[in-house]
């Protein structure tokens, strides 16, 4: 479907209809029941590779710990150790249905550029993620088709299809005032 | 007849061309119905200034829509507009960031002493001082200023010399030529630009750290939202300036990268971008526009600093960013800012961006959506009048495009943008010029960098509701939303349920009406219909720059809410009327215009 400018207009004037409108809501909501909700967790830093995932020999130009043992689970080698017993469990129960990345090439080091990267897919400031982009390919029509519930969403030019909880879950003030 | 047609004809009339006339051009009926010289002036008034006209001005205009070109013309001198041209120009560049966090968040100066500074005998005089070069006078200016106060100034500075630029009437090419920056005490303490105390809040002056003035490329808060890194070389510097001033953005270019590249290795990546043809496409103008801006810091986080003034500006940076031998302009090589500056503003591209972006900003057309001959149009009446942006926005206000409001042609009417929503910012101004209300806070709380402060909820995304009413916040989200959502309008009722209450409270706080902003026609004992309705009207006039008659269909619906309200108000008449304009700030007519 192609979108026009006066279908993002009646888009939000019955997006300001359902705001008004609670059981108008209710009965879309059931009528677009059968949808699939795409659900994008941001999980910003992490573990070290090296201590887990991403093993390397001894001795070479890597600073590994000086703990641990290399198993293979499903051929993957993965670094584990009792006093990380997370690690080992995890792998013993999804190891036959994991894969592991160990690493993006994101051509930098600044945690909001390789963030952007990730999210978008490229270098450029005004790129939408891969959230904005699912919702407005497939469920544009719909009141609010991105919720951003987080701080690094980035909407970029589809700030139009956006609803956004605020950095600080402001929408709470904003609700129940 | 169409206009264009008809003016034709009166001018072949007025030369006498009885002989070897052309032959007329077919007519053409146009299908676009345009707005009423009221509506238009509502237009022009809230897309230049953010305000709704006075009644005076929709009066004048109404008696004559000869008076409409002056207004504007007034308008245009207006500190308000002042704010408009901010932030259209925060939008092009991006660097409308919210101020207390990085990339900005410079920390206060009560928290530079608490974290670096020595005060051994805890009498107030520190012994190691890490503001102690910043001069007494300045310090003395921003020593309470919270993170807000503080970073608002910093974030503003190269929009207020853009604003200077325009307002003063200067050439438009200044905001890249200008020998001169403009800072307030917050930016001159922390960046160590001088500043006199005794002159303008924001005032003219220059660094004297070496750098060369060129306008805003000089700036060093641009450079610092737009850093850089020893493997990036400026590239994403030199692409926010071209896509910010030239509206020419690298990354949409249409490039087949090589895959066979190893992009971990950062000799072959080195080795591919003057070698290989899909990398050079772009490398060859890209890496030599980057070495421009060398001199400014890479990147630091702001909130890490230990002391003011910071050196933002030294050219041995270049040791670490530079990627070629000479800077340079799409293949003709240059020296520093200063060539660049010329170089823009010499570049026919950067005209039609301006007019572009300008017409783009005030019609709320997106840019890839305006006809080449229009720009081309607007273009000219920057390029022919000086590079004056007044000028150019002049044309652009008083246009048939700008006041074009719907079309019985189908296709035609896809092309239109027939209403225009009220941004953010503007609202809080619109709201805060009827009512006197302004939606504000303060957090007192310190993440390590300072108090938060006190801010506008409508100018900030972070803890405010900026993008959540359609605004930008220059990182995550790039572009406006001109379409009402269901948190913009949320944020239209939460602010109309605090105006209407405050306006009312002060309104009837005044016996002299003259001194009241909306209720100026009824006293708080006032409940008679013939009383009631006549104040109806004058707020349909205020609030929408609608001229209706006191028994107009208009009228008759805010009585009804009004005698509604009165009625479940038992007869509190404060309440009834704080009621009725809770409903009447949040209409529709309040977002679009």
């Amino acid at each position: 479907m192609k979108t026009t400018r006066r279908t993002l207009l009646k888009a939000g004037a019955a997006a300001v209809g359902c705001a008004a409108l609670p059981i108008a809501l209710t009965a879309e909501a059931e009528r677009m029941g059968s949808r699939k909700n795409l659900i994008i967790v941001m999980n910003y830093g992490g573990w070290d590779p090296a201590y887990c995932l991403d093993p390397k020999p001894p001795g070479g130009n890597v600073d590994m710990p000086a703990e641990g043992t290399i198993q293979r689970f499903s051929e993957l080698p993965i670094l584990t150790d009792p006093s990380r017993p997370a690690v080992e469990d995890f792998f013993t129960v999804w190891g036959s249905s994991a894969a592991v990345v160990n690493g993006i090439q994101v051509r930098s080091f600044v945690h909001t550029d390789c963030a952007k990267r990730m999210l978008t897919g490229g270098p450029s400031e005004v790129a939408p993620d891969f959230g904005a982009i699912a919702a407005y390919e497939l469920a544009r029509d719909l009141p609010v088709p991105y919720l951003a519930l987080g701080a690094y969403s980035r909407s970029g030019p589809l700030g139009s299809i956006t609803g956004r909880a605020g950095t600080t879950n402001q929408i709470t003030a904003l609700i129940d005032p | 007849m169409a206009k264009t047609s008809l003016f034709a004809l009166v001018g072949l009339l007025a030369i006498g061309c009885t002989e070897d006339e052309p032959t007329p051009l077919p007519e053409v009926e146009s299908s676009v119905q345009y707005l009423t010289p009221e509506e238009h002036l509502v237009r022009a008034s809230m897309a230049l200034r953010g305000i709704r006209p006075s009644i005076e001005e929709l009066q004048a205009v109404h008696e004559d829509p000869e008076w409409l070109p002056a207004i504007v013309d007034f308008y245009l001198t207006t500190p308000e507009f002042g704010r408009t041209i901010r932030e259209i120009h925060a939008e092009a560049l991006l660097i409308g960031v919210d101020p207390a966090f990085f990339p900005a968040g410079f920390p206060t100066v009560a928290s530079l002493r608490q974290n670096w500074g020595v005060d051994a005998n805890n009498d107030g005089i520190y012994e190691v001082d890490p503001v102690a070069n910043v001069p007494a006078d300045v310090l003395a200016a921003i020593e309470d200023h919270d993170m807000m106060a503080l970073n608002r100034s910093v974030v503003d500075a190269p929009l207020r010399l853009v604003e200077h630029v325009i307002m003063n009437d200067e050439p438009y090419p200044n905001i890249v030529l200008a020998d001169y920056t403009i800072a307030d005490p917050a930016v001159a303490a922390i960046f160590g630009v001088p500043y006199d105390m005794a002159g303008e809040e924001w005032q003219v002056t220059r660094y004297e750290d070496g750098r060369f003035h060129a306008g805003i490329l000089s700036d060093p808060f641009i450079f610092t939202r737009h850093s850089s890194t020893v493997s990036n070389k400026n590239r994403g510097r030199a692409n926010a300036v071209a896509r910010g001033l030239l509206c020419y953005d690298f990354l949409d270019r249409s490039v087949e990268i090589d895959t066979n590249i190893d992009l971990g290795d950062e000799a072959a990546v080195q080795n591919a971008i003057s070698e290989n043809a899909a990398c050079v496409n772009c490398h060859q103008t890209l890496d030599p526009l980057a070495e421009y801006f060398t001199s400014h810091f890479p990147i630091y986080v702001p909130g890490m600093l230990e002391a003011y003034p910071f050196a933002q500006w030294n050219p041995a940076f270049a040791f670490t960013t530079s990627s070629v031998d000479q800077p340079g302009y799409y293949g003709t090589p240059g020296r520093d800012l200063r060539d660049l500056g010329a170089f823009v503003s010499a570049d026919p591209r950067f005209s039609l961006c301006a007019a572009r972006r300008f017409y783009s900003y005030l019609a709320q057309v997106e840019m890839d959506d305006i006809p080449i001959a229009l720009a081309n149009r607007f273009e000219d009446a920057l390029v022919y009048n000086y590079m004056s942006v007044k000028e150019m926005v002049r044309a652009i206000v008083l246009s048939d495009e700008f006041r074009s409001a719907a079309s019985t042609d189908e296709a035609e009417a896809e092309g239109l943008v027939g209403f225009k929503k009220v941004r953010p910012e503007a609202l809080a101004r619109t709201v805060f010029d009827l009512t006197g209300y302004e939606w504000g806070t303060r957090f007192s709380q310190d993440f390590g960098t300072g108090e938060i402060g006190e801010f506008g909820l409508l100018e900030e995304s972070f803890f405010g509701f900026r993008v959540m009413a359609g605004g930008t916040d220059s990182t995550s989200v790039t572009r406006p939303t001109h379409t009402v959502n269901p948190t913009s309008a949320l944020v239209v009722q939460g602010l109309a349920a605090r105006a209407a209450p405050w306006v009312v409270d002060y309104d009837f706080g005044s016996d002299d009406l003259t001194d009241r902003r909306l209720l100026t026609l009824v006293r708080e004992s006032d409940t008679e219909e013939t009383v009631i309705r006549p104040q109806l009207q004058q707020l349909m006039l205020r609030l929408y720059g609608e001229f209706v008659e006191t028994d107009s269909v208009e009228v008759d619906d805010a009585w009804t809410l009004f005698s509604s309200a009165l009625a479940a108000s038992e007869g509190d008449v404060s309440r009834t009327w704080k009621v009725t304009l809770y409903a009447m700030l949040q209409d529709v007519r309040m977002v679009y215009y």
